[in-house]
């Protein structure tokens, strides 16, 4: 009895202990949030007990077909926690949010089946794959008017040509970032990272995205061919550019080009917009350009699964975050560019100077230069330049 | 001695010196990049690119983000409550196997191994067509749809675990039943008593260092565990490290260090908690011997 009683014990112990950290995290949490009100937007709403469903703001939609819970499948980081706390006071929809790394994780989920994922955010060419197997839902675009709120010129997109399926949620486009105090004069042309001579002034400094469609892209644009271009010839071109240029690279790096950026360990990255702002906003010497030879543009895009258990709810959703003040809030959470035309004028306007200044925005001039990456079958050859280049 | 030295000395003494720094580099490269990773949980830089000021502005945000807080908690009750069945079924597997002769023994020795040799994300891959499979027909049977179909989560996570880690308990407490005394427990049933009375009183305090180790190696693997988790859960059931992996995507946050400050400081906790329990009871057992 006594040995048994001292193993009970034990297991108590250690159950004890998870529960004191699990406690510990969750009072500390309530507690600090309170006071910092101030770090969110001053129109958040009253967090107060879910309103009465009789007089529920319009936005909400039909009350009696709203779900209790929302499940929204998410990018990291990817998704103010304010918004989904503003939209569970006002309409009393609880969004409880998942994370997933890359489109092909949220792809193999999606065709599992059964995955119970309300909203989910494809990116451009996952959206087509998905259509393609049959698996996002119609919208009901009655449910959201606020789609008129977009840039008509993020509308129509190759992979759903009348946005039966998506609506845009972020965007962001592909050029080259560089510190002012090694390039003082600015830098408008990918020769700056392609040609040897000049790359090589930058030796250990420079630095491409570890993405076989992009780097390989950017260097068939230098080349003055598209970014999807699969002629072998064109492919072998770039494939001994990419070689050319490599004896002088700091690596391949997509997943922190912003911190060494930002550190000043790299003077100039083939670079996403997103990520060069952010670097931008720790290091004003950083800055960005989409050289005169073009780059690429990719877009996030919100879509309905067409097995998800709440549809209606996902579609008043979707139209909550395509509203003006919530776009704006969104960008100025996540550094990308917002697709909500009427959202623009509320940025913060820091954040807005921060892009201008930084060179990441973009105006039709620039508009016309940026490519789709587009993906079919022919696209397999892009790996095999890829295996060439990383391989030697 | 000291005035006649062998001739060995010098070389003894330029072994023990090359010992020393090979130990001194072995703690270097164990907790240098830990030591790092502390440090830089105190950086005031959203980028932690390079050392700006000291805060603690990470560990509040932390502690304010739903996301991290609600992977966390469920973090922790997949590992626990994984760890609590495997532990169980696994002891008992660990019992059968050693104790017992029965049909395919062998077979079933060989399949016990199978998730420890075979790559993660094969198991992940199986267990998400089976559950998808499995959840798909239920569902089918009993009509459920929309909000009350049955769908995977935490649980198929916990199932999932669970799966894995009988056999990393199994294994361990199979060497620790294989090294009793067999005398022991004949001692104890020739002085009357029966075989639950046995198994209570002598064999399972004999083999609890075994069952402690195996709960807190599958508590480990359970916390750590991604590929798995990531294949097999569903709405709601984000674990810490699906969280963290989907984050470093976008820039390793300092946020991020401080999770793992936290997490590291609860492990450390754990291990020393179970090592103190387990001088406790080994002092218990051979004072309570001695009576």
């Amino acid at each position: 009895m006594k040995i048994f009683n001292r193993m009970t014990l034990r297991l108590f112990a250690l159950s004890l202990i998870l529960l004191f950290v699990l406690a510990g995290c969750g009072s500390t949490s309530s507690a600090p949030a309170a006071s910092s009100s101030e770090s969110a937007p001053a129109e958040a709403a009253p967090a107060e007990a879910a309103p009465a469903t009789a007089d529920l703001p319009e936005f909400c939609g039909d009350a009696s077909k709203l779900a209790p819970e929302l499940h929204f499948f998410n990018w990291a980081d990817y998704m103010d926690e304010d918004i989904m706390s503003q939209f569970e006071a006002e309409c009393g929809v609880k969004v409880t949010q998942d994370i997933f790394s890359s489109n092909e994780d949220l792809i193999a989920k999606l065709q599992a089946g059964n995955a119970g994922y309300d909203l989910v955010i494809p990116s451009d060419y996952a959206v087509q794959i998905l259509i393609n197997a049959e698996l996002l839902h119609k919208l009901d675009m009655a449910n959201i008017p606020n789609v008129a709120n977009v840039d008509p010129d993020l509308m129509g997109m190759y992979y759903d040509a009348d946005n039966v399926y998506t609506v845009p949620y972020q965007w962001g486009t592909t050029g080259l970032a560089y510190n002012v105090t090694a390039y003082p004069d600015g830098v408008d042309s990918w020769a700056a990272i392609f040609d040897p001579a000049q790359v090589c002034e930058q030796k250990g400094f420079a630095s491409m995205l570890d993405d076989e469609r992009e780097s390989i892209g950017a260097t068939l644009k230098y080349l003055g061919y598209s970014y999807n271009d699969t002629d072998p010839a064109h492919q072998a071109e770039a494939r001994d550019v990419l070689l050319a240029q490599k004896d002088c690279l700091a690596g391949y790096n997509s997943d922190n080009y912003n911190q060494t950026l930002a550190g000043e360990e790299v003077m100039i990255a083939h670079a996403w917009s997103g990520g060069t702002a952010l670097a931008r906003s720790e290091n004003e010497n950083v800055k960005f350009v989409i050289p005169k030879e073009g780059g690429a543009i990719w877009m996030d895009n919100m879509a309905i699964p067409v097995d998800a258990p709440n549809i209606y709810t996902a579609e008043i959703f979707i139209n909550y975050l395509l509203s003006p003040e919530i776009g704006a809030q969104l960008s100025n959470y996540t550094y990308y560019f917002t697709p909500n035309l009427a959202a623009q004028p509320l940025l913060d306007p820091e954040y807005h100077e921060l892009l201008e200044s930084g060179g990441m925005n973009v105006d039709d001039d620039i508009r016309a230069r940026l490519d789709w990456i587009k993906r079919d079958d022919t696209s397999i050859i892009f790996s095999d330049t890829w295996t060439a280049v990383k391989a030697r | 001695m000291s005035e006649k030295q062998a001739p060995g000395t010098r070389f003894l003494r330029w072994g023990k010196r090359l010992l020393w720094a090979n130990m001194a580099f072995s703690f270097i490269f164990l907790y240098a990049p830990i030591v790092i990773l502390v440090a830089f949980s105190f950086n005031d830089s959203r980028l932690g690119a390079r050392w700006v000021g000291f805060t603690t502005q990470w560990y509040v945000s932390m502690l304010e983000s739903e996301a991290v807080l609600t992977a966390l908690e469920n973090s922790l009750i997949v590992a626990f409550v994984s760890t609590t069945i495997a532990t169980i079924l696994g002891t008992m597997t660990a019992m059968a196997m050693e104790r017992f002769r029965f049909r395919f023994q062998r077979t079933y020795d060989g399949i016990l191994y199978l998730p420890v040799i075979i790559p993660d994300i094969v198991m992940a891959v199986a267990l998400l067509a089976f559950f998808s499979l499995l959840l798909g027909g239920v569902n089918g049977m009993l009509g459920l749809e929309g909000n009350a179909a049955l769908r995977p989560g935490l649980a198929t996570v916990i199932i999932a675990h669970v799966a894995f880690n009988i056999s990393f308990v199994a294994i361990v407490v199979r060497t620790s039943l294989g090294e009793l005394d067999a005398g022991l427990e004949e001692a104890a049933q020739d002085l009357g008593a029966d075989e639950w009375t046995t198994f209570r009183r002598v064999t399972l305090p004999l083999i609890m260092p075994g069952i402690l180790g195996g709960a807190l190696l599958a508590f480990t693997l359970s916390l750590d565990d991604f590929v798995i988790s990531f294949f097999t859960t569903g709405p709601g059931g984000t674990t810490l490290p699906i969280e963290v992996f989907g984050r470093i995507r976008r820039a390793i946050s300092p946020e991020i260090n401080a999770i793992s400050t936290v997490m590291l400081l609860v492990s450390m906790i754990l291990v020393i908690v179970s090592q103190v329990v387990q001088r406790r009871s080994s002092h218990l057992s051979s004072s309570s011997a001695k009576e």
